[in-house]
C-alpha cells in the first residue's frame, strides 16, 4: 500500500472521527449509538497504520486479491449496521405505539370525565 | 359480569352508526351481564369521527393510524383499566352479527374458556362463507397452527372474539401489530389458555372496502406464516406473567 494512499485513510478517519464526536456533542447523536461509528474508523486506522494485516488475512481466507476482501468485509459491517438499526427502528415504532394508545385513551377518559362532570353540574342547577 | 365490546373502525363512516346502535340494542344476554362498548378510530381519514361525536358515540381517536393490531390493543388496554371482565372484538364494519353474541360470550361466562373464536366453519351456518380462494388460505392457515400449537381453530382471520379478564391482560401488553388474528391465537396457545371456537354468523360487508385486496394476500399469507412459526418457537418468558 503505497504512503499515500496510507495518509488519505488516516485522514480520511481522522475526519470522520471528528464528524462523530461534534454531533454527540451537539447532542444530535447518542453516545450508544457513535460506538459503532468510532469502531469504523479505528477499522479504517488499522489499515492504514499496518496494511499488511489485509493480505495476510485475504491469503488466510483464500481471497485472491486484497481489494475483494476490503469490499466483502465493507458490506458486512453496513449489513449489520443496517440490521441494527431495523432493530432500533422496531424497537422505537413499539415504544411510539404504546405513547399514542395511552395517549389516546387518556385524552378520551378526560373528555368523557368532562362530559359527565358537564351533566352533574346541570343536573345541579335544575 | 361487564363485557366491553371494542369496535375498531377505519374509515367507516357508512357503517358505524349502525354497528353501535346494535350493540346498545343488545341487552339481557345473560342475568347480570352488562354490555358497554368502545369504538376505536383508527385515525380515520373521513368523517368517522365527526359522526360518532354528533351521535355521542363513545370513541377514542387514536392520534395516528396504528393498524388493526394497534387499533384493537388500545381496546384491550381500555378494558384493562376500567376493569371490564370479559372483551369482544366486534367490527365496525358491520360483518358481524349481534345475535351470535350469546354463543360466543357463553362459555366465557360459565368459566369454560379464557378466550372464544366466533368461526365461520364449525358447522357451516353463517350466511358468509368468503370467497374460495380465501376459504383455502384460511384452512392453510388453521392447519400450520395445528401443526405447531395442536390446536384446532377453524377460523382463525375472524375477528369476532371474546376472552376473559386473563386474556385481556395479556392482550393490554402483548398484541400483533398486522394481521393480528391468526397470530394472537398462536401467542395465546403458548400460554396454556383454554380456547373454544363456536358457530357465529358474519355478513358480507355493507359498505366500504375490506382492509385485505388480492395483491396483499400474497404478503398475508407469507407473513402470517412466518409469524405463526416464529411465535411457535419464541419462549414464554418474554412475556410478562398473566
Amino acid at each position: 500500500m503505497s504512503i499515500v494512499l496510507r495518509i488519505e485513510l488516516i485522514i480520511l478517519a481522522l475526519v470522520f472521527v471528528t464528524l462523530v464526536f461534534n454531533a454527540v456533542n451537539k447532542r444530535k447523536l447518542w453516545l450508544q449509538y457513535s460506538l459503532i461509528w468510532l469502531l469504523v474508523s479505528v477499522g479504517l486506522l488499522v489499515t492504514a497504520f499496518f496494511p499488511n494485516i489485509l493480505d495476510w488475512l485475504a491469503h488466510l481466507m483464500k481471497i485472491e486479491v486484497t481489494s475483494n476482501l476490503v469490499y466483502l468485509i465493507a458490506i458486512f459491517v453496513l449489513v449489520v449496521i443496517t440490521f441494527y438499526l431495523t432493530k432500533i427502528v422496531s424497537k422505537q415504532s413499539e415504544q411510539i405505539k404504546t405513547l399514542i394508545q395511552v395517549c389516546s385513551i387518556e385524552r378520551y377518559m378526560n373528555e368523557y370525565r368532562g362530559k359527565e362532570r358537564e351533566n352533574n353540574d346541570e343536573g345541579k342547577n335544575l | 359480569m361487564r363485557v366491553l365490546m371494542i369496535v375498531p373502525a377505519y374509515n367507516e363512516r357508512d357503517n358505524i352508526v349502525e354497528t353501535v346502535s346494535k350493540i346498545c340494542a343488545c341487552k339481557n344476554i345473560a342475568a347480570g351481564v352488562e354490555i358497554d362498548y368502545i369504538v376505536i378510530n383508527d385515525g380515520s381519514t373521513d368523517d368517522t369521527q365527526k359522526i360518532c361525536d354528533s351521535k355521542n358515540i363513545k370513541c377514542i381517536q387514536l392520534m395516528q393510524n396504528l393498524g388493526i393490531g394497534g387499533a384493537v390493543q388500545t381496546g384491550y388496554m381500555y378494558a384493562k383499566m376500567n376493569d371490564y371482565d370479559i372483551a369482544v372484538q366486534f367490527d365496525g364494519d358491520g360483518q358481524h352479527d349481534i345475535s351470535s353474541l350469546k354463543p360466543l360470550l357463553a362459555p366465557i361466562i360459565q368459566g369454560e374458556s379464557d378466550f372464544v373464536v366466533g368461526s365461520r366453519f364449525v358447522d357451516g351456518n353463517s350466511q358468509f362463507q368468503s370467497t374460495r380462494m380465501r376459504r383455502v388460505g384460511i384452512s392453510w392457515l388453521s392447519k400450520t397452527i395445528k401443526l405447531f400449537t395442536g390446536i384446532t381453530i377453524k377460523d382463525p382471520t375472524s375477528g369476532y372474539r371474546a376472552c376473559n379478564k386473563k386474556c385481556i391482560q395479556f392482550f393490554a401488553s402483548n398484541y400483533p401489530v398486522d394481521y393480528p388474528e391468526p397470530e394472537a391465537i398462536v401467542m395465546l396457545a403458548k400460554q396454556k389458555i383454554r380456547m373454544k371456537e363456536v358457530q357465529v354468523n358474519m355478513f358480507e360487508r355493507e359498505g366500504g372496502q375490506s382492509s385485505i385486496n388480492m395483491w396483499r394476500s400474497v404478503y398475508y399469507m407469507f407473513k402470517v406464516t412466518i409469524a405463526i412459526v416464529c411465535t411457535a418457537f419464541q419462549k414464554t418468558a418474554l412475556y410478562e406473567e398473566v
